[in-house]
Order: structure tokens, then sequence, then C-alpha cells
């Protein structure tokens, strides 16, 4: 699936997953572009798998794990840097800035 | 300010409080666009500042008012050490946080913990601005390990913290004292704890003290997901104790901190890159 960044990129073609909602950025930046037509992809095509979370999880550890003062111990703290962990994995697939 | 003294006043009414906020396009146009978000959820577009106003309520409206007040104040920033927008993003994520923390311990103050995540750091422009090469040592100080805690590293450089500066801030827009408290005290994980464990009467903290907890936790759980930056960016351990006040199951952490990251995200979308 490509998302908002490839409109805002300019290739003047979106691609969103059948039953997407799309975000007032998306539209609003589909507008400025004057894209008159939007496709619509047949199949969930941007899951990624267990495996691909598995594999951008291992590629941003060192990164999250530099963002703890002390290195997380005890269930609270390691529970906070493991879900820290996952959102960034998520946001790296989806192709999301880490703004 | 009209504005600040006005939504600071009980007995001002929206009607008056709306008159006042047309006149300023900056606050009306934030008033205006966070009504919209999708964090109310509102099937219809709201057009007017007075039907905005009936649903933000007051206490989001003098937390934005203080935040116009601030940005104001500040649109000329001249300070470099770090970026005003990823501080103004470092703020959101804490709101962010501190909302969805507050909704999940069951407590019903959720806008009251957005308010005080957003304006948490507002004592820190004030540093960063008044104070810069001051606050470039406490950088140095924290990165090289001399100092744990930031509000510690500032007070050794400069006498006072930008949670005191904040404080301050807040107490002379006349913000309600468990809002100030929270200001305050959100490096002092202790403090916060504090006056939770106090059980304070409804009638002097109808928030029981858990304001300063919700924004302790929020703004570290804001760090560990590198939303925005400030100065001291590195997440600090949160006492067990301090997180069993909340009531919600560790287990619980990863769906929070992904609704945290929800909101976030939506929030930066209408309230960042429609401005």
């Amino acid at each position: 699936m490509v998302l908002a960044e490839s409109v805002l990129s300019g290739s003047g073609v979106v691609l969103v997953a059948q039953g997407t909602v799309l975000s007032r950025a998306l539209i609003e930046a589909i507008e400025r572009k004057g894209i008159a037509q939007v496709f619509i992809e047949e199949e969930a095509a941007c899951e990624w798998s267990a495996a691909d979370l598995e594999a951008m999880q291992a590629s941003v550890e060192g990164e999250v794990a530099a963002r703890f003062r002390e290195r997380p111990s005890g269930a609270l703290m390691e529970a906070i840097a493991r879900a820290a962990l996952s959102v960034e994995a998520r946001k790296r697939l989806k192709g999301g800035a880490n703004r | 300010m009209e504005i600040e003294r006005l939504v600071s006043r009980e007995d001002a009414s929206l009607r008056d409080i709306a008159a006042v906020i047309e006149k300023d396009p900056p606050t009306a146009a934030a008033v205006l666009r966070l009504a919209n978000s999708s964090y109310y959820g509102l099937a219809q577009k709201v057009g007017s500042v007075t039907t905005a106003l009936s649903v933000l309520g007051l206490h989001t409206v003098r937390g934005l008012v203080g935040m116009a007040a601030v940005v104001r104040a500040f649109a000329g920033a001249t300070f470099t050490l770090v970026k005003p927008e990823l501080l103004w993003l470092h703020s959101l994520g804490c709101a962010a946080s501190a909302r969805v923390l507050a909704g999940e311990a069951g407590r019903g103050m959720q806008e009251e913990a957005f308010m005080a995540g957003l304006l948490h750091d507002i004592g820190l422009i004030v540093l960063l601005e008044a104070a810069e090469e001051d606050m470039v040592r406490v950088k140095e100080a924290l990165a090289s390990g001399a100092f744990d805690s930031q509000a510690e590293a500032e007070r050794e450089a400069i006498g006072f913290s930008h949670a005191e500066v904040g404080a301050a801030l807040a107490s002379r827009w006349h913000f309600p004292e468990p809002l100030v408290h929270a200001i305050r005290y959100h490096h002092s994980a202790q403090a916060c704890e504090a006056r939770a464990r106090k059980n304070l009467p409804a009638s002097v903290d109808p928030h029981r003290g858990m304001l300063g907890v919700f924004v302790f936790i929020a703004d570290q759980l804001a760090k560990a997901m590198a939303m925005g930056d400030t100065v001291d960016p590195l997440v600090s351990p949160i006492p067990e104790g301090l997180w069993t006040l909340t009531g919600i199951p560790v287990e619980a952490l990863g769906r929070v901190m992904e609704e945290a990251d929800e909101l976030y995200e939506d929030l930066v979308d209408s309230l960042v890159f429609s401005a």
C-alpha cells in the first residue's frame, strides 16, 4: 500500500486498501495535488507478517534501547521498552516518519 | 491579555469567552481545529467558536489559551538547543499519553490529564529563551551522566528548574491548583506519589493527586516512543509504587502505548500539519 508519503512526494497515484478510511490530511493532499483518480487495491497487501515485524524490531532494537537512561529492569520498565519497540517497528513498517 | 483574564474568571460564560476568542484568530483557529479533530469524534464539522467551546469544555480552553499565550510570546523564539516544533510535539505526545493513561485508569479526568501533559513543559520554553547558554550546560551535564534529573541540573546551573518556572506561570494564569502541582512536580516521582497517597479531600483536589502521577508517567512514555524532542530526551525509571497508583496492570502497557501513539499521530495530523 502506498500511504500519504507518495502523495506528498508527488507520485500522482494513490493506492489504498479497500475499506480504508482516508485521513483528512490525505484527502487534503489529494486535493492539493489535483489527483483525479484513486486506485483501490483489491486485497489488503499492506498487511505485514509476524516475521516482518520481528525483523523490523530486531533492526530498531538498539535505537530504542538508546532512549533509556538506564538499561530497563523490572517488570514495568521492561514492558515499556518492549511496547516502545513494538510501536517503533509497526510505525516503520507502515512507512510513517518518526516524528 | 483579555482572553487570559476572562478565561480565568469563574463567572465568565462560554458566550463571553467565545466573543473574545473570535477576535483572536490564532486562538480561534486552534479551538476550531481541536474541536474538529478526530480526537473528539464528532459526526459534523464544528464551525462556530461557541459550539467548539461547548465541545471542548473550559478546562481545555484554559489550557489552549495558556498555550497560545506561550506560543505568541515566543513566536520569534531564537533558541536552537531543541527545535521549538519538536518541543511542541513532545508536549503533544505527553498529552496524548496522559489522556490514554487517565482513561485506562478509569479516573474520568482525561481532559485535565491531556491539558496537564500539553502544558507540563511551558517553563522549559521560558528557560530556553531566557537562558539558553545555561541550558546548553544542563544538556551537557545530563548527557555526561553528572545528573539523573533535569530539574536538579537546572537548579545547579540556574538556581531553579523549568518545572518551577512553569508552575509560577500556571499560578499567574489562575490554572487550577492540581494542574499547577502537576507542572511543578512532573520530574519528581516522590512528590507525585506523596500527594496521591495523601488522599486529599475532593474539595482540595478532585483528582486526588493523580494528575501529577499521569503526567510523570506520560512524560517518560512520550520519550520512550520518541515523540518530538526535549532537552533531556532519555527515559527515566518509573518507580513501581507510582505505577501501582494508576491501577493499570503492567500487561496492559503495550495496548496503552499503541493507543497513545495512535492518538498522537492523529493530533499531529489535525493540529500541526493542517496549521
